[in-house]
């Protein structure tokens, strides 16, 4: 198996950056007693301020980390440190120590059990919990059906008095709507009213964005009101956009697809305390585009067991409603390297997509997927990626990727993971010579 | 106005405005599909589906790919580890650790990966006191990829004119000032003359910072045909142009400046030699006997030679006039015409004098850049501001004997260590001898020392050859340097990191 963990993979998993810089600090064999690694474990000792070192350690086949020290962060900059150097290549392969043994055999066993309590439970304890949960269900169902009404008097209200008052009512006028659809429990809602307010403030042609913005919030709103009448998909995709959780049961009886999926890119945000990774998945038979979502809330570390730039065979599931997104549900260890995109082949192949997924998700925002043979090109202050029979798509300009991208393919054909809502797009990843390279930006580290 | 933009008119100026009948188009109007309705939701559900609408048909534009020449770079990459060596690199942000990398790339004929370039370009632009230094490795490591990428992007300008490639007349029309400075610095390498023409042609045009800032660039390949340009030079307007062209032409052994100023010199300073003692008689050591000049005429302040010191200056009038002239006259110079070497010169100052002779030959000697000279002061040892720039001028066979003789005779003052560390890289031999002398200081001084090993440890980390590492742990038992342990990690962080360097490259 190629080694999956890149120094770019480790500092993403470090919970903020001052545990990724605090770990680059203990990336020096020098500080580590003992240090080893085997197929399924890499572990180390390294000296803290205790007169006892730390013993860390790292379960590759879960990338779980445990160490022995007090740090609530987790990772802690012990795990960092440690899988900095075996990114690096340094560290030998080894015999397990016994407290290694031990933790992985501990681990096995608890999932082991875990496994015959999801089994065990009687059916009429399962129905008693399935009622329940429906019936919170439902009680929320009826919040947010509220709050989205409240919504579709507002933006009336704004088109009664006019659009052209709104920027001068500022961010907060905006805020504090988005922040009412928090407390009725609809934060994808939330996210769209923040975009409208943005809108606002977004220079020329402001006025026909947040038109637009509204428009689509409102449409949203009566489909809210309507959600018993309007088919199974487009009701489960107007429950995912309003923010709602999918069911438990209901993933779990999802179907399952198995597919060797190209790991094209992966994004992270941070919105106050809340972290929000998006890894964006396309598979190599079915080319199915599939968005795995992670979420941890301060200082918790994502979940980072799907590594980028890989072919990542699993059995996935997708959300109902014809939903992108998906969880993985079983996956082999034997991770390949991303050498080869196998994805769409022109730009008008990935338009014509990105039409038909709209006609479904009539809210879906981007979509990313790989595109081959294609050449990224700068042009008198503007990026595009052209493909061979010389459809373009523009790329935003951001930060360092698009100069990469450029430098890499210096004028030949490569293959990009690409983000796009059909009018922009935005490079992800790029693979030229049998090489990916991951185009997102780390945290920065040194910040 | 299409159809979106009539309906954002209605929803700008509001419903309550008077509404009106909203406009057909392709049954957007009438989607509320028996659902009560109002101006207001038309208009909202019309803009949400138009907006729709626009997502779903968007068809790809067309763009011609202009047939370029694409840079080609055939040096292999680098490995992977390598490379992984340059990310941490660039994280640390330290110039001189770049520089180790991208000199070791350079000369084991490999190049950065493509993927790399953006950082490592902006790593050499961005910083203002580093990108001086940076400059040139930079341009060579990236090679023809990169330089490509500099002239796309405006924020890499600078490394622009470090392409052989490139035509200097074109960047002396309408480059930058570093830019150009660059570009006339390279051609006075190949063809001094033409770039001296090339300066001259438009150099009473130039504004005045920038006159001085091209004609810096004439030091390099300065020969006596610069002559006659660099005395007309002294005439110019600005100050700091004539200051330079008055340095550079104390460079031209021979030249009129030169003789003028040593005919102003020679009957100031007076040599005798040491006599040996004879049997009763002492001996005399030799003296140097120093009149100060008399006045500072015309002729003089047309040389460069400025009257008045500055307001709080530690030297009269005419202490001021004879400091400016021997600063611009070659050292060697007295050799010769005293018959004497220049520590026999430099022992012979007359106390009262001791710090202005001093402080005028170190300037001579820097600007003169004379090794023999360098070496007196060094070996000297009195600390002055200007040591630390002399010893660099010493070629680093010669450096380096200097250094040890002078560590092992035990004669060197912690600063003086400093500045040897800080001269460039060092050899082992040194090095051990350096080993040895901090632990026994760090034995004695104990947390005393702190401070010190503070300021020396980062700059020996850079200096010394990276295989004495071992040697370094064995000799250093790290609860010497426990006050100053931050520093003492460091320093073996960025000594494994330039040994990995030499590994990944050798």
């Amino acid at each position: 198996m190629e080694k999956s963990w890149t120094r770019e993979r480790v500092l993403q998993v470090a919970p903020d950056p001052a545990s990724a810089k605090a770990g680059e600090g203990l990336a020096n064999a020098r500080k580590w007693a003992l240090i080893g690694c085997d197929e399924s474990a890499v572990w180390g000792e390294c000296q803290g301020s205790g007169a006892k070192p730390y013993q860390v350690q790292v379960d590759l086949s879960t990338s779980s980390f445990k160490c022995s020290c007090p740090s609530r962060k987790f990772p802690c900059k012990h795990g960092i440190g440690l899988m900095l150097i075996y990114a690096a290549g340094e560290v030998a392969d080894g015999q397990q120590p016994a407290w290694v043994k031990q933790w992985l055999d501990s681990r096995a066993e608890r999932e082991a059990k875990k496994a015959e309590k999801a089994v065990d439970v009687s059916p009429e304890k399962q129905a008693e919990r399935a009622e329940a949960q429906d019936d919170r269900r439902a009680k929320r169902l009826e919040t947010v059906t509220q709050g989205m009404d409240d919504l579709r008097v507002w933006l009336e209200d704004l088109v009664r008095t006019g659009l052209a008052a709104a920027p001068s009512r500022g961010f907060r006028f905006f805020e504090e709507r988005a922040k009412r659809l928090i407390d009725v429990q609809a934060p994808g809602a939330a996210r769209l009213v923040r975009e409208m307010g943005s809108a606002a403030s977004s220079g020329d042609g402001w006025q026909t964005r947040m038109l637009e913005s509204a428009g689509l919030i409102y449409l949203l709103a009566e489909a809210t009101a309507r959600l018993d009448d309007l088919p199974d998909d487009l009701r489960q995709d107007v429950l995912v956009t309003l923010g709602i959780p999918t069911p438990k049961e209901a993933i779990d009886a999802a179907p399952v697809v198995h597919d060797i999926w190209q790991v094209i890119g992966r994004e992270m945000d941070v919105e106050a305390n809340l972290k929000t990774q998006r890894t964006y998945l396309f598979g190599v038979t079915t080319q199915r585009p599939a968005l795995l979502l992670d979420f941890a809330y301060g200082n918790a570390g994502l979940d980072v067991a799907v590594p980028v730039g890989t072919l990542f065979p699993a059995d996935i599931a997708f959300y109902p409603g014809r939903s992108l997104r998906a969880v993985v549900r079983s996956s082999t260890q034997d991770v390949a390297p991303l050498t080869l995109m196998q994805g769409l082949s022109s730009i008008p192949v990935i338009l014509d997509l990105h039409a038909n997924l709209l006609g479904e998700r009539p809210w879906l925002d981007w979509l990313a997927v790989p595109l081959t043979n294609v050449r990224p090109t700068f042009d008198d202050g503007h990026w595009w990626i052209v493909d061979n029979e010389g459809n373009a798509l523009p790329l935003s300009a951001n930060g360092r990727s698009n100069w990469m991208a450029l430098a890499i393919s210096v004028g030949h054909a490569v293959s990009v993971g690409v983000k796009t809502d059909g009018k922009t797009a935005r490079l992800l990843s790029i693979v030229d010579d049998g090489v990916f390279t991951d185009l997102v930006a780390p945290k920065d580290v040194a910040a | 106005m299409n159809y979106l933009g009539q309906l954002t008119t209605r929803a700008l100026l509001g419903t309550s405005r008077g509404a009106g009948e909203l406009p057909s188009h392709f049954g957007l109007a009438e989607l509320a599909g028996g659902v009560p309705t109002s101006p207001e939701a038309e208009i909202l559900r019309a803009a949400g589906a138009y907006c729709l609408y626009e997502r779903a048909g968007r068809l790809a534009l067309r763009k011609e790919i202009a047939a370029i020449a694409w840079p080609d770079d055939t040096r292999p990459q680098c490995s992977k580890r390598a490379s992984a060596i340059l990310d941490r690199v660039l994280t640390i942000n330290d110039a001189e650790m770049l520089i180790e990398w991208l000199k070791a790339c350079v000369r084991a004929g490999r190049r950065p990966p493509a993927s790399i370039l953006p950082a490592l370009l902006d790593a050499a632009t961005r910083r203002i006191e580093s990108r001086a230094i940076l400059r040139s490795p930079t341009a060579t490591a990236v090679g023809p990829t990169g330089l490509w990428l500099c002239r796309l992007n405006p924020d890499w300008s600078a490394l622009v004119a470090e392409d052989a490639s490139v035509d200097v007349q074109q960047v002396w029309q309408t480059g930058n000032k570093p830019e150009r400075v660059a570009a006339l610095s390279r051609l006075r390498m190949s063809n001094p003359a033409a770039a001296r023409e090339l300066l001259n042609s438009t150099f009473a045009t130039e504004p005045a910072a920038d006159r001085a800032a091209f004609l810096d660039s004439l030091a390099v390949g300065l020969s006596s045909s610069d002559e006659a340009f660099l005395e007309t030079a002294l005439s110019d307007r600005s100050k700091e142009v004539r200051t330079g062209a008055s340095k550079l032409l104390s460079r031209l052994a021979g030249s009129a400046f030169v003789s003028r100023m040593i005919a102003r010199v020679t009957p100031l300073l007076t040599f005798a030699p040491a006599e040996p003692g004879k049997f009763l008689r002492k001996g005399k050591p030799a003296q140097l006997s120093i009149e100060l000049p008399a006045a500072c005429d015309e002729s003089m302040k047309r040389d460069g030679i400025e009257a008045k010191p500055n307001v709080g200056a530690r030297y009269g009038e005419r202490q001021y006039w004879l400091l400016q002239m021997l600063s611009l006259i070659a050292p060697m110079h007295w050799s010769k015409a005293f018959a004497a070497t220049p520590m026999q010169l430099l022992v012979a100052i007359p106390d009262d004098y001791t710090d202005l002779i001093q402080m005028a030959w170190s300037n001579a000697t820097f600007n003169t850049c004379d090794p023999d000279w360098a070496e007196a002061f060094v070996r000297l040892g009195k600390h002055s501001r200007m040591n630390e720039h002399l010893i660099k001028l010493l070629p680093d066979g010669r450096r380096l004997e200097v250094i040890y003789d002078l560590i092992s005779a035990d004669g060197a003052t912690s600063e003086s260590i400093l500045e040897f560390v800080a001269s460039g890289p060092l050899d082992v031999r040194s090095t051990r001898l350096l080993i040895k002398r901090i632990a026994e200081r760090a034995r004695g001084l104990k947390a005393n020392y702190n401070h010190e090993l503070a300021a020396l440890l980062p700059r020996l980390a850079l200096a010394a050859p990276p295989e004495v590492l071992s040697e370094f742990e064995s000799a250093w038992p790290i609860e010497l340097f426990e006050s100053a342990k931050k520093a003492y990690e460091q320093f073996f962080i960025t000594l494994t990191l330039r040994q990995n360097i030499q590994k990944e490259f050798a």
